[in-house]
């Protein structure tokens, strides 16, 4: 089954909310995972009762360790040549013994690699978590991954990373389709976290900053070689023309939802809105377009 | 100069509209800064002019010389990150993957990685359309080096500031990681915009987290409110609770969006709801500041 990325370029324009809201309409017909890869700012796990005043927990499913290295500074010659080998500037060498900035390490090994006496061994520094949110009894049946970037921690990528290896192995022992909220943005977290993927879906607004934004992601996107469409959120709020810029990147506009406030009053409350009759309208349309493109089959979604 | 960082954790919170609506309202004053280096859209909502640009070099990476390489295979068990496989006999590296750490090059018998200057972006000096500066840059798509680049903005705006310019004010990129962190760091006074939902509100706890391990001095602002009484109650109490005095509550209405669309500074918006909000939101920064410098003259 396939893996969908849902990216945006610009935050804020409904990447979260569509995840959710396609993966809760879904969920009746395919067996479903939800990977929430924006670990900067997970999101997803509140629309699926993961509150303070809810019995559901979510589950420590790992610590993401960086293997950062530690000097035994009896052992250390003061040669220096981990702190050249470094190019994060993790290590600063001065006369026999090494002083290690764990922050900035992203435990690439050089160092311990190119230390003549073996001064240096890496031991495990955690740099955020996985967790999982299994349905309860009577809910839809979506397993929900999210990664957490602990506080003040700059290696976003590593945690993307073990939660898709997280949900690889989901997918690898009860297959499934996977769909991936990804981060805003065009840089690293964003590419790691849309890589792999067989489609992209990217969510514009029709407004300048949405639509300047997504071009870049989409580019990207293509570069990748990973096939995009394009679907609008908030439709008519807004006098950006998406369609023109998807007839400019030859990418399809799968669906369109209109801007209404029943539905920001959900997402506001991180509910679903699929009581909206425009939400089930739209998620049918972009249900068709996934099925037309064979991302999606036809009656063959495992359950 | 007098460094205002606005964030928020959550993207689309309003980061953006309210720092060119502070910055405008500031004039000449101050300098802006557009540290979201992949999503810059600052110049689109002052209608900024570009005077000049200069090349952003992201660093070394590397490549490998299909000639030299004899498919041996060494380097790819070095990589701590799966970027190297091997394509039949050659090895490949994945772009998407490589952290630039340069491990593989020193075990290739052969010397068949060269080093390449990587051109990371481009960084920008504009005029807005009220004359102040703005300083913002745009990585190139995939690039990794977006904290490098943030402090390479901000570098350039302190650079810039003559005597007249008092005030820095630098539009955060969102979530909470590298670039964030470059973008608040030795800010004197960062400003949370809480989206009031409930995405926006745990975004913004993280944010006052980290904000609170860097030891900056906060304020809030309350965007979006009006459309679930249950999530402005909740952002007011995340405030409180961090002890940011929320410096304006902003309804959601479309008209700040159709002024920020037409890149109109909000202070001068023909629409008085909006020109209001707008000018107390400033006034209240201000006031801040103030009282944040009375305290530290005390402290003193």
């Amino acid at each position: 089954m396939p893996t969908l990325a849902i990216a945006s370029g610009k935050g804020g324009t409904g990447k979260t909310s569509l995840a959710v809201n396609l993966a809760s309409y879904l969920a009746g017909e395919y067996r479903l995972l939800l990977a929430d890869l924006d670990v900067e700012a997970p999101d997803c796990a509140p629309y699926f009762g993961s509150s303070a005043d809810s019995q559901q927990a979510p589950r420590l499913l790992q610590e993401v360790y960086i293997p950062v290295p530690q000097a035994d500074d009896s052992r250390c010659n003061g040669c220096g040549a981990c702190s050249r080998a470094c190019h994060f500037g993790a290590l600063v060498a001065i006369e026999n013994t090494v002083r290690i900035n764990e922050l900035l390490c992203k435990g690439c090994g050089h160092c311990v690699r190119v230390c003549p006496t073996g001064a240096l061994q890496e031991r495990p520094v955690s740099a955020g978590k996985v967790c999982a949110l299994s349905p309860l009894p009577g809910q839809a049946p979506i397993e929900l991954l999210y990664g957490l970037l602990n506080i003040g921690d700059i290696r976003t990528t590593a945690v993307i990373d073990a939660v898709k290896k997280k949900a690889a192995e989901a997918t690898a022992s009860a297959p499934g389709l996977t769909l991936r909220d990804c981060p805003p943005g065009a840089s690293c977290p964003a590419v790691r976290a849309i890589h792999g993927a067989d489609y992209c879906i990217l969510v514009a607004e029709p407004t300048a900053f949405s639509l300047h934004d997504m071009e870049k992601t989409a580019r990207m996107v293509l570069a990748m070689h990973i096939p995009a469409g394009i679907v609008v959120n908030k439709a008519g709020a807004g006098s950006g023309d998406v369609a023109a810029l998807a007839r400019k990147l030859r990418l399809p506009v799968l669906a369109e939802l209109p801007w209404q406030l029943d539905i920001a009053e959900h997402g506001a409350r991180a509910e679903t809105a699929l009581d909206v009759p425009e939400m089930i309208d739209f998620l049918f349309k972009l249900k068709k377009a996934l099925q037309q493109m064979k991302l999606l089959g036809v009656g063959e979604g495992g359950l | 100069m007098y460094q205002i960082a606005v964030a928020s954790g959550k993207g689309g919170a309003g980061k953006t509209s309210i720092s060119a609506a502070l910055a405008s309202w500031l004039g000449n004053s101050a300098i802006s800064c557009d540290c979201d280096v992949d999503a810059a859209n600052t110049a689109l909502a002052m209608e900024a002019v570009i005077q000049s640009s200069e090349i952003y070099y992201s660093g070394t990476a590397w490549e490998i010389q299909q000639s030299s390489c004899t498919g041996c295979g060494r380097c790819v068990p070095v990589c701590h990150f799966g970027a190297i496989h091997m394509q039949k006999t050659l090895a490949v590296i994945d772009e998407a993957l490589c952290e630039r750490c340069g491990n593989c090059v020193g075990v290739c018998p052969s010397a068949a990685f060269k080093p390449v200057q990587k051109t990371g972006g481009e960084l920008f000096i504009s005029k807005t359309a009220n004359g102040s500066l703005l300083v913002h840059a745009e990585l190139l798509p995939g690039e990794d080096t977006s904290g490098k680049l943030v402090r390479a903005v901000r570098q350039k705006a302190e650079e810039l500031a003559t005597d007249q310019q008092t005030f820095c004010i630098i539009d955060a990129p969102p979530g909470i990681g590298c670039p964030v962190i470059a973008a608040l760091q030795g800010c004197n006074l960062a400003i949370v915009v809480i989206e009031a939902g409930q995405s926006g509100i745990r975004d913004a706890k993280r944010l006052f987290e980290l904000l609170a391990s860097m030891k900056r001095p906060h304020a809030s602002i309350i965007n979006k409110t009006g459309i679930d009484a249950g999530a402005d109650a909740q952002a007011r109490q995340l405030a409180g609770h961090f002890g940011s005095r929320i410096l304006a509550e902003l309804p959601y209405d479309k008209r700040f969006r159709e002024a920020t669309e037409q890149g109109i500074a909000w202070h001068t918006y023909t629409d008085s709801f909006v020109a209001e909000h707008s000018c107390s939101l400033c006034t209240a920064v201000i006031q801040i500041k103030g009282e944040l410098d009375d305290k530290s003259h005390t402290d003193r």
